[in-house]
């Protein structure tokens, strides 16, 4: 017998042979199985938290973009209707002053009439008359003074008022955008205005409306520059508020041009009168 | 009670195994494992641990039976996987030698040998043979692998398989002789 054939017999038997696995082996190989992480739902958790999270952030996206385009849209309505407002109390503001501005100037211009006629008469007079008118113009002119000063005093307590509707404006606008100019400051501006004023009048005899103009912007200024520096914060709103005043300045200068020069026609209209 | 569901084809079975249904594995592990039981007796001396070789083979099977293209037998399939897990086994308890020492033999004939042996006596004469000899002998004689691939299975030379066959059909032969000696009453002197 060849081995080849010896070899064949063997591997038939062999092939043919089967031996039966212990009782309960399923029972093991199937715990084993149930141990084993199962590869193909492995992949389909890892596909499905994939796609969870894409959802995710889109979902987060288009929130986030929602409120951005909210906010941007309240951001412009924001802007548009404070300059709305501010340009419109400019105007109403302006007017008044304007009114106001356009009394006070015509009263002072007739004072002024006055007293060189006063003036004319009493030159001609004795020295005790002279004294004594002399005393009277005084008066008169410390009341006509007073008069202007009242005057002025009013319309630097109206410049003044220029803020507030702007202060109301930015409190319902913006929550906390409060400009906290107090009473007080503002009373003491308005003294120092009219004292130097009044010592300009003494120095100059004649104030014109240029150099109270100045005065007062001067006095805005520094009364805002001292609210900021009181506060120890920087105010946004406030250093907003400033700029804006900045802004309107311009506005402001063309109104004042425009007052001067009806000013100036009002009182060579006068001059030509009485001549 | 538990009611296990018979699929008609071996594919369809397949298919529901792979997609981890246990009954279709269950009726695999019932079809196939008292061969594959048997393959990894022929390896693994001691029948337990030739059936914890078949388990962990089995659990190959079904982890990785999505990777089974229907070009070969399904069984061919798992016979190789187990044939590597018997093996792996082996390793694992360091009981593979490949001796090189070349004892002379006598020319005996294949002749007087007597064929019709029970499988359990084939099975002791193989598991009598040193543990090389037997790897290279049932993986070639058996299994119908090639040297080339006996060798890169064991890391060895493919000459060295082919001496550890030649070694091994000279031990089978010899011993195959000795019993028929014995069985015809003829005493060696």
């Amino acid at each position: 017998m060849a081995p080849l054939k010896f070899e064949e017999k063997i591997k038939e038997k062999l092939e043919q042979r089967a031996i039966e696995p212990t009782v309960g082996s399923w029972k093991r190989l199937e715990a084993q199985l149930d141990k084993q992480p199962h590869a193909r739902k492995g992949y389909k958790t890892i596909w499905y938290s994939i796609a969870a999270v894409f959802v995710g952030i889109m979902i987060l996206a288009f929130m986030f973009r929602g409120q951005n385009s909210v906010s941007g849209n309240k951001d412009t309505q924001f802007v548009d209707v404070t300059n709305e407002i501010q340009e419109k109390d400019n105007l109403e503001i302006v007017l008044e002053n304007d009114t106001q501005e356009q009394e006070v100037k015509e009263k002072h211009q007739d004072r002024l009439v006055d007293k060189t006629k006063k003036d004319i008469i009493l030159r001609s007079n004795t020295k005790k008359d002279i004294v004594v008118h002399n005393n009277d113009p005084i008066s008169e002119d410390d009341t006509s003074k007073n008069q202007i000063n009242t005057s002025i005093a009013a319309k630097v307590k109206d410049t003044f008022k220029f803020s507030p509707p702007k202060q109301e404006i930015a409190k319902t606008i913006v929550k906390e955008g409060e400009l906290p100019i107090s009473a007080d400051i503002v009373e003491d501006k308005v003294a120092s205005v009219v004292a130097q004023i009044q010592e300009l009048k003494n120095n100059n005899e004649e104030v014109t409306e240029e150099e109270i103009d100045v005065l007062l912007r001067n006095a805005q200024r520094e009364i805002t520059s001292q609210e900021i520096f009181k506060s120890n914060t920087v105010n946004a709103s406030a250093l907003l508020q400033e700029v804006e005043n900045e802004v309107d300045e311009t506005f402001k200068q063309r109104v004042f041009e425009a007052l001067k020069t009806s000013f100036q026609k009002v009182k060579t209209a006068v001059a030509e009168r009485e001549n | 009670m538990k009611v296990i569901q018979f699929y008609k084809s071996e594919a369809q079975l397949i298919k529901k195994a792979a997609k981890q249904h246990r009954d279709a594995q269950q009726q695999l592990y019932t079809k196939y494992s008292p061969k594959m039981l048997s393959v990894c007796r022929q390896y693994i001396r001691d029948v337990h641990f030739a059936e914890e070789a078949m388990m962990s083979g089995f659990l190959k099977v079904f982890m990785n039976i999505k990777n089974f293209k229907s070009e070969g037998s399904f069984e061919g399939w798992i016979r190789r996987i187990m044939v590597n897990e018997s093996i792996s086994f082996l390793r694992k308890e360091k009981q593979i030698f490949f001796t090189e020492e070349m004892t002379s033999y006598k020319e005996e004939s294949w002749n007087n040998i007597n064929s019709d042996l029970e499988v359990e006596q084939i099975q002791e004469l193989i598991d009598s043979l040193p543990e090389g000899y037997k790897m290279v002998f049932v993986l070639y004689a058996v299994e119908g692998y090639k040297h080339s691939e006996i060798a890169k299975m064991f890391e060895i030379s493919e000459s060295t398989s082919k001496s550890q066959l030649f070694k091994a059909r000279k031990m089978l032969q010899q011993k195959l002789n000795k019993q028929n000696k014995i069985s015809n009453g003829a005493i060696e002197i």
